[in-house]
Order: structure tokens, then C-alpha cells, then sequence
């Protein structure tokens, strides 16, 4: 069995405030750790459960959030190649179930831990075919286009509510509460690696029963942007139609069309 | 007596093209200031024309100290806006209100610059259950004065906004948006002559046009562009959370329209 792992930060147990997830950051070189633990724990829940190859992929910001030394040595490391292949694995072997591991909920939720679908400082609202969708429902797109069923979704509540939303069959972790978008009151680390190795062995076992997540195409996609700057370099490119002040929109045929326009 | 108040924004100067023009302190802004000058005295010139005994006026861009003194119209007095006090000198002493160098609301189509007070975090703002800018805040803030909007001046944008909020008012539409931060203008020198025809349009006007009057006690609505500033907003006494980025205050005076947000 086959197993991906996709990966972020803002969802990541130990990580309560926006400092900790600025690449670059001392901050964030401290919080490097809490992922890596939460990371490594949804790889011992995978190794326990049944998987044979486990792909990790760092995704938080395009990539640079795991120091390889401190990686669980069970798994391999890739980040995403641009906006056409954020998991480039899949292209090339089958795999049986993806995970999302530190997830956040999409733009616009209430009480929900640095929530946003993209760009914090650029992007309101993000719609597929009328639905608003946020980044967990974009990955679990992607994975379903190579026929993957996301299985297990790790983050704040609000990531977990939001996942079990879209996808009905799906293990969760909850790791934190959120006070306000910038806080969050997280388990000890120790309780919320425990949670997340065992819901990564309970989910294994949806493989088999679990859908992959395959809405229609093609498919209206439409981005609604803080401000019509934004918008105005976004309609600039090929297949992208304005649409109003601040909002752009194309037709997505394929879960692959669904981020980059 | 006829007192005139004059409002004055730098985004709807016209020979103003650029948004890095309108950055304080930047070196473009230094040069463009010129410009603000020469249409507000545009404006001065045909308040005097049409009969005015007295013109004051507000610098409102940003922080205010964007009108060089030593080249406005020595006829006018000068005043800043000050914070939630949009139009500190503006009493039921004057016979109306001159908006110079307008732009369009948050969310505007094809509309220069267009924001809504601040263009980093206010998404879109309704005033009374409507939808309203800057343009609105002023003609409602002079309104509760018994002051009616006489005139407006800014891109083609801001002016199809002044008439829809204060039908039959005098427009004068020196420029229109290439992209929210590109525009193309009028020569200043024409820009000075739209401008001068349409205040003596402007001053015919008085003892015809209707104040804006909104109905008190009332509310006003902000959506933010992200929730962390709902989250700070609705903290505040009497701010009531309508939705996850969205805050509604009661208003009893229309004075209270920007206080709180």
C-alpha cells in the first residue's frame, strides 16, 4: 500500500500564532520542529497501518519546512513543481490513499486558525462551480484526479469540520482550537502526535471504501480577490476572464486546472 | 453668505496616472501634489465664480499635508480631515459640498484606485443597507448638515458612482482606469477646464439639490477582507458579529459612520 502525504503548517500541533509559519522567521525555525513531529507521526500511523512507500511532500509555501535529517527515515521528501504539479509522485506510481497533514480551513471561516485559501493577503473567496471550496477540497481534487482517496485530515477544528464536509468519509485530528484567526489553543505536542499515528492507522482502513474526491468537469472556477489589482493581473492570463471588479473566473476541465487558471 | 467646502482626494486629480503617485512620501507623490493643486483650485476659482464668499478645504488623501499651501488659491482656507471626523470644519453654514479628486468604492469595475477608506482591509462597506464609499460617506456626513453634494470630480468610475448616490449632481470626469493602478488622463490644463464648467454648473445647483439625508437611528456593515480584523473589531462595545469577516455597529448620529471599524 501506497500512501501520500501532503503537507502545511498552519495546522500543525504546537503552532498558535502567525509569526510561527513565516518562512524565514526565527519563529518559524522554532515551529520547524512541531511539524516535523506531527509530519513523522502521520508517517508512523502510515508504517503501522500497512504502508509500504510512503511520499511526503512539503507544500507550506513551496516547500523548505523539513530538515531531512529530522524526517521519519520510512519516508520519502518532495515539495510541489509550480502550480501544474504539486504532487508530482502521483504522475508517475499509483497510490492508494492521500493524507493532509497541518491543514487549515479556507478562506472566510469563522473561528478557524490563519485561515485562507491561497494568499492570506490577496485572495476573499474561492468558488468551484458556485461552492465555496478551500484548500483541502483542491487537494483532495488533485488526488482523486489519480484516483487517491483522501483519507485522513490533521489541523484546527475548523480544518477537520471542513474536511468532513466535503469529503464524509475521512479520519480526522483535531490538534487545536482557535480563539481568533491568529491563536489557536493547541493539545501538549506529545497528545496531539498520539492522535495523529493513530488516526493515520484508523484510515488506512478506509482504503478500499473511501471515495476518491471527484467532483464535475469542467468545472466554473472563480476567484474573488481582496482588491482589483489582484484581479487585473490574474485576467491577464491565457483562458482567465474578468469577471467584475474582483473577480476572475475559467473553466477548470480537469481537477489539474483547478488552481493555477 | 455662501460657504463652500471643498473635499479633496488625490486619486481623481487628473495628470495623476499612477497609484505610486498617490503613495505618501514617495517621489512621484512629491511631484504629483501639482496636480492636486491645480484642480482644487480649479475648483476654488469657480466656487468664487459662481458667488461663493468663503471656500474652505479639506486635504482628506491619507493623512492629510498632500496639498502644497504655497500653491493653493490664497482665497481658500485649508483644513485636514482628522480621522473618523471625515469633514471636521463642515457646519450648516454652507450652501454645499465640492468633492475633488474622487475615486470609486471598494469593488468598483474599471474604477482607479477604487477603495473604501482602506484599501488593505475593508473589503466592501454598506451604509443604511447599502453599499457605499467614500463618495456616499461624504455626501451623507454633509447631508447631516442640511449641506447638499454640488459637486464631484474624479475618474469616469467615481463620477457614475456620485450620480447614482446624489442624482443631478455636477460631475466632471477627468480620467478613466486602464487598470486599478494605471489610468489615462486628461491634460491638467483640460482637467482645470472640466472642472471650472462644471462648478458653475455646480453653483447653479444651490437652493435645487436635496441634501443626502439617511434615516437615524440606522447601522453600518463592514466586511473585512480577512477575519483576523473582525475578530479585533467585534471585540469593540456595541460591535455585533454578522459574519465571519463581517462586523455591524448601530448608528444614532451619521457622524458615528466610520467610528468603530
Amino acid at each position: 500500500m501506497n500512501v501520500y502525504i501532503m503537507t502545511d503548517m498552519e495546522g500543525v500541533s504546537g503552532v498558535v500564532r502567525r509569526e510561527q509559519v513565516s518562512p524565514g522567521t526565527a519563529p518559524w525555525r522554532e515551529a520547524l520542529q512541531f511539524a516535523e513531529a506531527d509530519f513523522n507521526a502521520a508517517v508512523a500511523g502510515a508504517a503501522a497501518g500497512g504502508a509500504r512507500r510512503i511520499v511526503l511532500c512539503d507544500a507550506h509555501g513551496g516547500g523548505n519546512n523539513i530538515r531531512l535529517e529530522k524526517m521519519d527515515g520510512r519516508a520519502e521528501y518532495e515539495r510541489p513543481v509550480g502550480a501544474r504539479r504539486i504532487m508530482p509522485a502521483l504522475e508517475e506510481a499509483k497510490f492508494d490513499a492521500g493524507f493532509m497533514v497541518g491543514a487549515h480551513a479556507m478562506a472566510g471561516t469563522q473561528g478557524a486558525f490563519l485561515e485562507h485559501t491561497q494568499s492570506s493577503f490577496t485572495w476573499h473567496n474561492y468558488t468551484v462551480d458556485g461552492r465555496r471550496w478551500g484548500e483541502i477540497a483542491q487537494f483532495a481534487a488533485w488526488l482523486g484526479h489519480f484516483d487517491v482517496p483522501l483519507v485522513l485530515v490533521t489541523g484546527d477544528e475548523a480544518a477537520c469540520r471542513e474536511a468532513r464536509e466535503f469529503l464524509g468519509e475521512v479520519e480526522t485530528a483535531t490538534v487545536k482550537t482557535t480563539l481568533c484567526r491568529q491563536y489557536a489553543r493547541s493539545l501538549p505536542p506529545a497528545a496531539a502526535h498520539k492522535a495523529i499515528e493513530e488516526a493515520a492507522a484508523r484510515a488506512l482502513r478506509l482504503v478500499g471504501r473511501a471515495r476518491p474526491f471527484k467532483p464535475k468537469f469542467p468545472a466554473d472556477v472563480r476567484i474573488e480577490f481582496h482588491r482589483a489589482d489582484t484581479a487585473d493581473g490574474a485576467a491577464r492570463r491565457p483562458g482567465v476572464k474578468r469577471l467584475d471588479g474582483r473577480t476572475v473566473g475559467w473553466t477548470a476541465n480537469s481537477a489539474l486546472e483547478l488552481i493555477g487558471g | 453668505m455662501k460657504k463652500i467646502y471643498v473635499v479633496a482626494d488625490m486619486p481623481g486629480t487628473s495628470g495623476i496616472c499612477a497609484a505610486e503617485q498617490c503613495r505618501w512620501g514617495h517621489f512621484l507623490w512629491r511631484e504629483a501634489r501639482a496636480h492636486l493643486a491645480s484642480d482644487v483650485n480649479a475648483a476654488i476659482e469657480g466656487a468664487f465664480a459662481g458667488g461663493a464668499d468663503e471656500v474652505v478645504v479639506c486635504d482628506a488623501h491619507g493623512g492629510a499635508c498632500n496639498l502644497p499651501m504655497e500653491r493653493m488659491d490664497p482665497r481658500a482656507m485649508y483644513e485636514p480631515a482628522n480621522r473618523e471626523e471625515l469633514l471636521p470644519g463642515l457646519s450648516a453654514e454652507f450652501a454645499g459640498l465640492f468633492v475633488v479628486g474622487a475615486h470609486a468604492m471598494a469593488g468598483a469595475v474599471e474604477a482607479f484606485m477604487c477603495h473604501t477608506v482602506d484599501a488593505e482591509t475593508w473589503f466592501r462597506y454598506r451604509l443604511a443597507g447599502r453599499e457605499c464609499g467614500e463618495i456616499g460617506m461624504w455626501a451623507a456626513w454633509a447631508g447631516h448638515h442640511g449641506v447638499p453634494l454640488l459637486l464631484v470630480t474624479g475618474d469616469a468610475a467615481a463620477c457614475r458612482e456620485a450620480e447614482e448616490f446624489a442624482p443631478g449632481v455636477a460631475l466632471a470626469a477627468v480620467k478613466e482606469a486602464v487598470a486599478w493602478d494605471r489610468a489615462r488622463t486628461l491634460h491638467p490644463v483640460e482637467g482645470r477646464a472640466r472642472i471650472a464648467a462644471a462648478c458653475r454648473r455646480a453653483m447653479e445647483q444651490i437652493g435645487r439639490i436635496e441634501p443626502t439625508l439617511i434615516d437615524m437611528p440606522n447601522e453600518a456593515e463592514l466586511e473585512y477582507v480577512r477575519c483576523e480584523f473582525a475578530d479585533e473589531a467585534a471585540g469593540r462595545q456595541g460591535a455585533e458579529r454578522t459574519g465571519p469577516r463581517t462586523v455591524r455597529r448601530a448608528l444614532e448620529s451619521i457622524m458615528d459612520l466610520r467610528r468603530g471599524f
